[in-house]
């Protein structure tokens, strides 16, 4: 028993007394109450007497600040500043997470933002959501440098200068009032609205500014979908990239596994691992001329020229109901598909049985048929692909509806030159960026650009040519709310307040609506939760709308029943009409060019971002810029080979970019990614070639062009890749079987090479951590790439460096050729640190540096490490790292702030590499041990698996035989690469396996 | 030079060190010299040693000189050497701070045989040379007669000495000098005693060659410090100074110059959904989600012991250590008023505070609140127990 | 004894000398060098070679400042110039040490009169060695590290790795050639002491050579310390170099895991070691005129090794290929492909001409006596040994396992200058070791001169 409690008792007489004397009377109880006059609370500055308890507490905490500071033998480390009242959730050096939406086009990604002290550090998808699942696509990822990104815009300009946002508006406002009397028109340039709130902030101020012609414009995305739709069923939507649960795919050029839409590569991946040869399969057909990853990771790959993949869907229906009698909708005369032949679309040999084997599994899938067809294609390809669906009966994926009518860029061009004629009293570019998108244009120019206003974050091209430039929240410190789909809305927070003096664009206009005599909310944090309670908020919902908010926000996500899907058949004249719109006969001669978004920077929009730009794209593994992409067979024509100038010319634009070798890629395509050739902000400046100047804005496929003329430049600018070897040299790294082919040698397969050691056998006391990776279910986007490298403060290196081949990167991408080059098979394999057993490069460093831990992770002391490299050499895997040159302490805020607290930060001259994100390993194993319990199976995620869309990547305790990573490297399929080395890795790859199906097979 | 005028060379010599206790011959060549060991050593004179310009073949035998020994103290210590650098890497990487690397075990041996073989051969060297010189030959020795004799230039260059020392007793000058004539020395001068050996001769060198073991632990504590020092002067700071933003830190980019930034207000956290009662009144209605089982009372009693009792007092009356000091006096929960206010309302005093006490919920997660309460429940029953309570033994 | 009577004039041993030489005019000839000014020449040479020396360090110093990022390094060719010089300057060294030990253990007289110098380059040569893994490290401030020194870390170095034992190796060699040198040196410098008229050096000398006054007693301990040096250094410096040769053969880079490397390593190093005696023995002899000391007889016989050397080069190529073919290890059969062919293909071929077709020329006894020849043929193995040593290194490393990794190296100016700067820090210490050192052993010279030792004990 306490000792004081006894002092108590026997203070009072000990316990031998009856119980009703110790009873405290009713007197002394109000006495008590008496005592505690309301509102006594004592202020800290004037204590009532003594010293108050805060300030004691106070005291106490900062001696031991001050011990703790004085305590360390080495000079005074500064001093410490603790939270002066400490908000509850915000516990020092304990993350938190906040639960936002990641809007990018017309997506909108629902995203978990990891804070440490109050500050984003990383991004993760939400778990809470339905569709993705806890993933988030690698570009929200990555646009966590955006935040912190030294190049943004801090306060508001003003022809140039510096300016208060007083100022700035003082020379917005006045404009606006007198357009609002006047009734003049006044443009505005938006990207696409997928946000309800946001599309009300936009009616507000249509309300008091009648004169607003709103334009909502994507610069990169194609509108053929919408097209298609509104004139085959009449509704303006775009048909979503989604695999749904299709048993057979055709994808007609829809990169819908370039994990930018994560929920698709979910979807995909559940029927593509086969427990064994007999389980069933997706089949994945892919009809592209550049290749993409669904191309790397299809069955079956067609090459045809993406003008042509309109011909060749068309065809396939005619084939579809002359060979298979499978029904055309009223409306749609058979004779007008018979011009078309698929199979004659399709470069190469052997297209016919492919075509007949594609058509016979549509037909016989039915329902689980489905076709996808890329945005950039016109609306013709599209059309086709709502005909198959029809035809085969399959019902068409989740459409995206964009809330307003997104305008192609020939209405842009429209605007703009309307605005260059000075038909608009003032311009506002809201984070569009059209300066890029049409260089050189009379709107930003002269008298033209001083009415145009900026509402921006970087101060990139528009910027430059805009008179007053307003600076714009990044979106971790923005509120807002969308609707990614029928029956989802997702909730935005911010998750740090605005870190320099800027505002929300929506706050902007709402205070212009204001400021025009409109009534709007105080802010547009107001606007969503009054239109939340209006709309979303559920009739006769039990809790008050307060609680309903809170749990919305803490989520991220709310679904309600989404709307009856509309069920109108197609219209079969319009199908008709489109299918003549489409010239039959072969791809003419000459070069077509292929413009597409680059997976890295889209648009432009994350040019400035260094994690991006270095990069590797998945398929050619170049970073630093934009390429041209010729087939082997094209550039040998050309005599062009990697890295040697090609000047393009397409009517009067013309642009000289270096070749890069794509196998695989159609004959007579050149393909070249949008959103380089910047002219700012810095990291981004002069990054590779505008290609937006190629680009045809009046023709209804704006990035497809014909008759593109290529000519040598006889110069060399090199291609930072990092990789330069593409083929396996018949090495058994990756390996990828068809069904048949591992039914083959199953049995045979599994058994590993006899490894003798001299020496006894590693002991793991309570844990071995080991790694699976799933190479059927890797689509190879690479977004564990950037996860990795955002949580384990991975630097960015620059071009010059990758091409000397020292980027740092934990974890890639190995990417191999296989086969043919001009119909090469595509394989992945994220390779990482194989945490080996016997580990090479431990028995070589001369300063027990890099070494084994308990757990089995080999593991690297970056401060005793003196950089012989020797290690590196040493590593088959060739995963290790080297500082050759300072990457980092020459940083300063705001770029500092991303770094991860929980991972040190390397100087140079030290060696590092993948630690199995060991900081979430103890973090993982701490809890557990504070709540008293051994560490869950799945529970300690690395940045690489919690970010892998397809959920290829397994880690977990090799000990435990329950776990699903030695569940998975017991599987048939387990291999280690290089196992004959007798290092024994901890990572076990589940060989890829393809579906091709019967013929010509394997 | 006649012999007369030899003769009172050496004399002079030996005027200038008072006694003469060697005599010194010179001959033309090492057969002269070996053809006159014989003789001079049937006279007994006193020790013969010769010095020439470089080893002479059969001198030894002829003076009689012994084996020399160094080949056996290497050995020995060829082996020591060995024997040591294995010994030392299996208790540093075995025994000291055991390290798994490679998958080797930490006292698997086989590596360290390279080391081993580089070791002996240091050893055994160094006790090769050194020990010639500093052992055997007692060198450095600058006081030797023989070096500021006139025959020493000859010596150095072709001359052969042939000299009778002082042995036991004094040296007949005289009669060494006529042998040595007799022998066919060309040249004979006498020789001074050497002087007392100077600081840089060997007896003190192989001293101080004892003194290096001491001077090794010295070195031993230096390098301690040292290293203890010398890697925080940049560059050598050892990553302590990050670049990264740790907790607690300072940092002028924010406009309150604290690395720590509160959320943005209205944000909501996984796992902190708001308290949503807006009034104390609202939160009467709120029930105790816990249930009443022991752990959840230990957890409250940890909980009020380490957050409440400090003020409210180990027992919950308001008696407590920092009554003193404090100024108002923390209520009483064992007044019938706290007794009767509902669960919730308590609750919601500990989430917002009331009067004086400020709020708790940063540092009591939710469970603890209401474990809290229940253990407050607890106490007041303790404190205002019926006496059925006693006989059913406190059992509710 | 006498037997040499039966021998035939071929088998012979010539003689040691050209022209009669005794005691005192080899003194007269050798020990006058540091007593007079050296010619204008020297000045010149010592000019270019020591600004060679000093730019070396100043992009030494570049690199240190900056970073390895300097180099042409790369992953995966993690090491370059850095550990190539380091294996050339360490494999020039064992020549000296051969020749004063292992061919003193042959009792080959021959030797007497190019060992001193033989062994100082040695030593100037390991210098050289010794810097490059000093300042290869990623940190170089730290290299203290890489000793197993108490510290307050409580951690030791690990004596496992083939890094730590080169940093063995390398400073046990260094220290014993330095004392065996030093040994050989303490007579002459007796005999400067008494020979020399100024009072300066006389101190100097005087310090330096301990008092040794040439007593029978001493010359017996000293004639056996010599042979246990000259035994031990026999047995370190096939360790040396075997232990250089660890740093590849004990990893499992393709083209590195060899277990023929350690012999290979050794003979490689003794023939860039003699192609880099004769080149300057040529020229000592000839500018500070020595040939009746040095004479052709001691050039022929040296590249009798070189071609020897030569010969066992050849065969170790020969093996090296045969084995990785034998091994039916598909990435060392890519390696090897590498070797001759691909991007650095170039680089093998070279090194094959330079160390195993150009020195076949000295099969014929005009090449063997001719400066031309016999430079042109040092050259070449000096630069084929340096480029073996690329292609061991560089070709390796530049497509190991995974092909994804695969990358090319080029090398960059820095790199460059600081492999001229080393050659400049050892030929601005050739120099200057040439004019304050006696630079022939007069001792042993004397010993061995015709008449030096008593009839009936074996003297010639």
């Amino acid at each position: 028993m306490d000792k004081r409690i006894e002092l108590l008792l026997r203070r009072d007489g000990g316990p031998y007394r009856a119980l009703s004397e110790r009873a405290p009377t009713d007197e002394d109880a109000l006495a008590n109450l008496g005592e505690f006059p309301e509102g006594a609370s004592d202020p800290p500055e004037l204590p009532p007497e003594g010293v108050s308890r805060r300030r004691f507490l106070g005291l106490l905490s900062a001696t031991a600040a001050l011990a703790a500071g004085t305590a360390c033998s080495r000079p005074d480390r500064g001093s410490v500043v603790p939270y002066a009242r400490r908000p509850e959730e915000a516990t020092p050096g304990v993350a938190n997470y906040y639960a936002s939406t990641f809007a990018e086009g017309f997506h909108a990604h629902r995203v978990l933002v990891k804070t440490r002290e109050g500050r984003p550090v990383h991004v993760e998808g939400n778990d809470e959501d339905p569709w993705a699942r806890g993933k988030a696509p690698f570009r929200a990822l990555a646009d966590l440098l955006g935040l912190y990104d030294p190049d943004r815009l801090r306060q508001p300009l003003v022809e140039g200068g510096k300016a208060s946002w007083a100022e700035a508006e003082g020379r917005v406002l006045p404009i606006l009032r007198r357009a609002a009397a006047e009734g003049r028109p006044v443009l505005l340039l938006c990207d696409a609205v997928l946000s309800p709130s946001r599309m009300e902030v936009l009616k507000g101020l249509g309300e008091v500014l009648p004169g607003l012609q709103t334009i909502s414009f994507e610069a990169a995305s194609g509108l053929g979908s919408l097209g298609a739709s509104r004139s085959i069923w009449g509704r303006t939507e775009f048909a979503g990239l989604h695999p749904g649960k299709a048993r057979v795919i055709l994808s007609l050029e829809a990169d819908f596994l370039s994990g930018e839409d994560p929920s698709a590569v979910l979807a995909f991946v559940e029927g593509r691992r086969p427990a064994d040869p007999d389980s069933p399969m997706t089949r994945l057909y892919a009809v592209e001329g550049r290749m993409t990853l669904t191309g790397a990771k299809a069955d079956r790959r067609l090459k045809v020229r993406p003008s042509r993949s309109a011909a060749f869907a068309f065809g396939l229906a005619g084939l579809l109901h002359s060979r298979h009698g499978v029904p055309l909708p009223a409306g749609l005369d058979p004779g007008v598909l018979a011009r078309f032949d698929a199979a004659r679309e399709v470069e190469g040999e052997g297209a016919e049985s492919v075509v007949e084997a594609l058509a016979a599994d549509l037909a016989r899938a039915g329902a689980g048929a489905r076709v996808l067809a890329g945005g950039h294609l016109p609306q013709e390809a599209h059309g086709a692909a709502h005909l198959i669906h029809a035809m085969v009966g399959a019902e068409a994926p989740a459409p995206v509806i964009p809330l307003v009518l997104p305008a192609s860029h020939e209405e842009v061009l429209r605007a703009l030159d309307a605005a260059a004629g000075g038909t608009y009293s003032l311009v506002l570019h809201w984070r569009v960026n059209p300066a890029l998108v049409f260089p050189g244009h009379a709107a930003f120019t002269g008298p033209a650009a001083d009415r145009s206003v900026r509402i921006g974050l970087l101060p990139d091209e528009t910027a430059a040519a805009c008179g007053v430039v307003l600076p714009e929240n990044h979106w971790l410190e923005s509120w807002g709310d969308y609707a990614p789909g029928p029956g989802l809305r997702s909730l935005q927070q911010p998750a740090v307040a605005p870190l320099y003096d800027t505002r929300q664009g929506e706050d902007v206009l709402l205070a212009w609506t204001r400021e025009l005599g409109g009534t709007a909310p105080s802010d547009f944090r107001e606007q969503i939760r009054s239109r939340w309670r209006r709309e979303e908020f559920p009739a006769g919902a039990p809790v008050p709308f307060e609680a309903f908010w809170n749990s919305v926000l803490h989520d991220g996500v709310f679904e309600r029943e989404a709307g009856p899907a509309p069920v109108s058949g197609p219209d079969g004249a319009a199908l008709a009409r489109m299918a003549e719109a489409v010239p039959a006969g072969p791809a003419g001669r000459g070069f077509e060019l292929a413009l597409f978004p680059s997976p890295a920077v889209l648009d432009g929009r994350y040019g400035n971002n260094g994690w991006l730009q270095e990069w590797p794209d998945p398929i050619t593994k170049a970073t630093w810029g934009n390429p041209l992409l010729l087939s082997p067979e094209d550039a040998q024509a050309l005599g062009a080979g990697d890295g040697d100038v090609v000047r393009l010319e397409t009517g009067k634009a013309a642009l000289e970019a270096p070749v890069l070798l794509q196998p695989g890629q159609a004959r007579g395509l050149a393909a070249l990614a949008l959103g380089y050739g910047r002219k700012g902000p810095s990291v981004a400046e002069g990054i590779g070639v505008n290609a937006f100047a190629l680009m045809d804005a009046g023709s209804k496929s704006p990035f497809l062009r014909e008759g593109v003329r290529l000519a040598p430049a006889g110069r060399r600018i090199p291609v930072p890749t990092t990789q330069t070897h593409h083929r396996m040299e018949g090495r058994d790294l990756v390996r990828s079987f068809s069904l048949r082919e591992w039914a083959r040698r199953d049995g045979e397969d599994g058994h590993e090479h006899e490894l003798h050691s001299l020496y006894p056998g590693l002991e793991f006391p309570d844990h071995k951590w080991g790694m699976a990776i799933d190479l059927s279910a890797c689509v190879g986007c690479s977004g564990c790439v950037l996860a990795c490298q955002s949580e384990n403060n991975v630097p960015v290196v620059g071009p010059e460096q990758v091409l000397k081949g020292r980027e740092m990167h934990w974890i890639r991408v190995d990417r191999y050729y296989e086969g043919r080059p001009e119909a090469p098979k595509v394989v992945h394999q994220p390779m990482l640190c194989q945490h080996c057993d016997h580990a090479p490069c431990e028995n070589v460093c001369p300063v027990n540096a890099t070494n084994h831990s308990p757990d089995g992770l080999n593991q690297m002391a970056y401060n005793r490490c003196v950089g012989t490299r020797y290690c590196a050499n040493n590593c088959p895997y060739k995963v290790r790292r080297f500082n050759f040159l300072e990457w980092n302490n020459a940083k300063t805020e705001p770029e500092t702030l991303v770094f991860n607290p929980e991972v040190s930060v390397r100087p140079r001259g030290v060696m590092e590499k993948c630690t199995f994100c060991i900081q979430r390993i103890q973090d993982v194993r701490m809890r557990a041990k504070v709540e008293g319990r051994a560490v869950r199976d799945g529970e300690i995620r690395p940045a690489c698996a919690a970010a892998c869309p397809a959920e290829a990547i397994a880690f977990g305790d090799l000990k435990d035989p329950e776990s699903r990573v030695s569940k998975m490297s017991k599987d048939g399929r387990g291999y280690k690469v290089l196992a004959e080395l007798g290092v024994r890795p901890a990572v076990t790859y589940l060989a890829d396996i393809r579906n091709p199906g019967e013929k010509d097979d394997g | 030079m006649t012999a007369g005028e030899r003769r009172v060379k050496a004399e002079a010599g030996v005027e200038a060190s008072g006694k003469a206790c060697a005599v010194l011959g010179l001959f033309e060549s090492a057969e002269d010299l070996l053809a006159a060991i014989p003789g001079l050593r049937d006279k007994g004179l006193g020790r013969l040693e010769a010095y020439t310009p470089y080893p002479v073949h059969g001198l030894d035998a002829a003076l009689g000189h012994r084996r020399s020994p160094l080949a056996g103290m290497v050995l020995v210590m060829g082996f020591i050497g060995a024997v040591s650098a294995f010994l030392f890497q299996m208790w540093a990487t075995g025994i000291d701070y055991p390290i798994v690397v490679g998958g080797k075990a930490p006292t698997a041996w086989q590596a360290f045989i390279p080391i081993l073989f580089e070791v002996m051969v240091l050893f055994a060297t160094f006790t090769a040379g050194l020990g010639m010189l500093l052992l055997m030959n007692r060198l450095p020795f600058y006081g030797h007669p023989i070096l500021s004799s006139t025959a020493i230039g000859k010596i150095t260059r072709d001359r052969f000495a042939l000299s009778v020392e002082a042995d036991s007793g004094p040296l007949d000058a005289e009669a060494a000098r006529a042998a040595l004539e007799e022998a066919g020395a060309t040249e004979v001068e006498a020789l001074p005693a050497p002087e007392p050996p100077g600081p840089w001769s060997a007896n003190y060198l192989l001293k101080g060659l004892f003194a290096v073991g001491a001077a090794c632990l010295v070195a031993g504590y230096v390098t301690y410090w040292a290293v203890k020092l010398f890697p925080v002067l940049p560059p050598m700071a050892h990553m302590e100074d990050q670049p990264r933003l740790d907790p607690q830190e300072p940092n002028a980019f924010f406009r309150d110059g604290r690395g720590m930034q509160a959320p943005p207000r209205g944000t909501v956290a996984r796992g902190f959904l708001p308290y949503a009662p807006s009034s104390p009144e609202e939160a009467d209605g709120l029930a105790n989600p816990l249930p009443r089982t022991g752990s959840v009372l230990q957890r409250g009693r940890k909980a009020y012991r380490d957050h409440c009792a400090v003020c409210h007092g180990l027992l919950g009356d308001g008696v407590s250590t920092l009554t003193a000091a404090y100024g108002a006096k923390p209520a009483n929960l064992q007044a019938r008023a706290f007794r009767e206010t509902p669960d919730g309302r308590i609750y919601d005093t500990i989430v917002r505070g009331k009067n004086a006490m400020p709020s708790y919920a940063s540092h009591l997660s939710v469970e603890d609140r209401w474990a809290v309460v229940h253990f407050v429940r607890v106490l007041q029953r303790a404190q205002s127990a019926t006496d059925e309570d006693l006989d059913r033994g406190g059992r509710p | 004894m006498r037997a040499d009577a039966a021998v035939p004039e071929a088998l012979k041993a010539p003689p040691l000398t050209d022209g009669p030489v005794t005691p005192a005019s080899l003194d007269e000839q050798v020990l006058r060098f540091p007593e007079t000014k050296p010619p204008r020449k020297w000045f010149v040479a010592l000019a270019f070679t020591s600004s060679l020396m000093t730019m070396g360090m100043a992009l030494i110093g570049y690199t240190i400042s900056t970073g390895i990022g300097v180099w042409g390094n790369n992953r995966p060719v993690f090491w370059a110039f850095d550990i190539i010089n380091f294996v050339f300057w360490v494999g020039i060294g064992h020549a000296g040490t051969l020749i004063s030990a292992i061919l003193f253990l042959f009792r080959k007289t021959w030797r007497n009169a190019i060992a001193r110098f033989a062994e100082a380059m040695t030593i100037f040569a390991v210098m050289c060695a010794g810097l490059f893994p000093l300042i290869h490290v990623g940190r170089p401030w730290l290299a203290f590290w890489l000793f197993p020194y108490p510290n307050q870390r409580a951690l030791w170095t690990n004596f496992r790795s083939p890094l730590l034992w080169d940093v063995f190796a390398v400073s046990t060699y260094f220290s014993v050639s330095l004392m065996f040198w030093y040994l050989g040196l303490i007579p002459d410098l007796a005999s400067m002491r008494d020979r020399t008229e100024s009072a300066f050096r006389k101190k100097v000398y005087t310090v330096l050579s301990l008092g040794w006054r040439g007593a029978a007693s001493h010359w017996s301990h000293y004639e056996k310390a010599y042979l246990l040096l000259a035994g031990l250094a026999t047995g370190l410096v096939l360790s040396v170099h075997s232990v250089v040769s660890f740093d590849f053969a004990v990893s499992l880079v393709p083209g590195w895991h060899m277990t023929i490397f350690p012999p290979y390593f050794v003979a490689g190093a003794i023939f860039a070691g003699f192609a880099m005696v004769v080149i300057v023995l040529v020229v000592v002899r000839e500018s500070m005129d020595l040939k009746n000391l040095i004479t052709d007889f001691h050039l022929e016989v040296m590249n009798k090794v070189i071609l020897g050397m030569s010969c066992l080069m050849a065969y170790s190529y020969l093996m090296e290929g045969f084995t990785a073919w034998y091994s039916m290890n598909p990435y060392l059969h890519h390696v090897f492909r590498q070797y001759v062919g691909g991007t650095y293909g170039w680089a093998g071929l070279l090194t094959i001409s330079c160390n195993v077709l150009i020195p076949q020329i000295l099969w014929f006894r005009k090449a063997r006596r001719s400066y031309f020849w016999m430079i042109f043929v040092s050259v070449a193995v000096t630069v084929g040994m340096w480029f073996e040593r690329f292609v061991i290194i560089v070709i390796s490393l530049h497509q190991d396992y995974l092909p994804s990794s695969w990358h090319v190296y080029k090398p960059t100016l820095v790199d460059f200058g600081i492999l001229f700067g080393s050659f400049g820090l050892f030929f601005t210490l050739v120099l200057l070791f040439a004019r304050v050192l006696p630079v022939i052993a007069t001792t042993e010279m004397k010993m061995v001169l015709p008449g030096a030792q008593p009839e009936r004990h074996g003297g010639p």
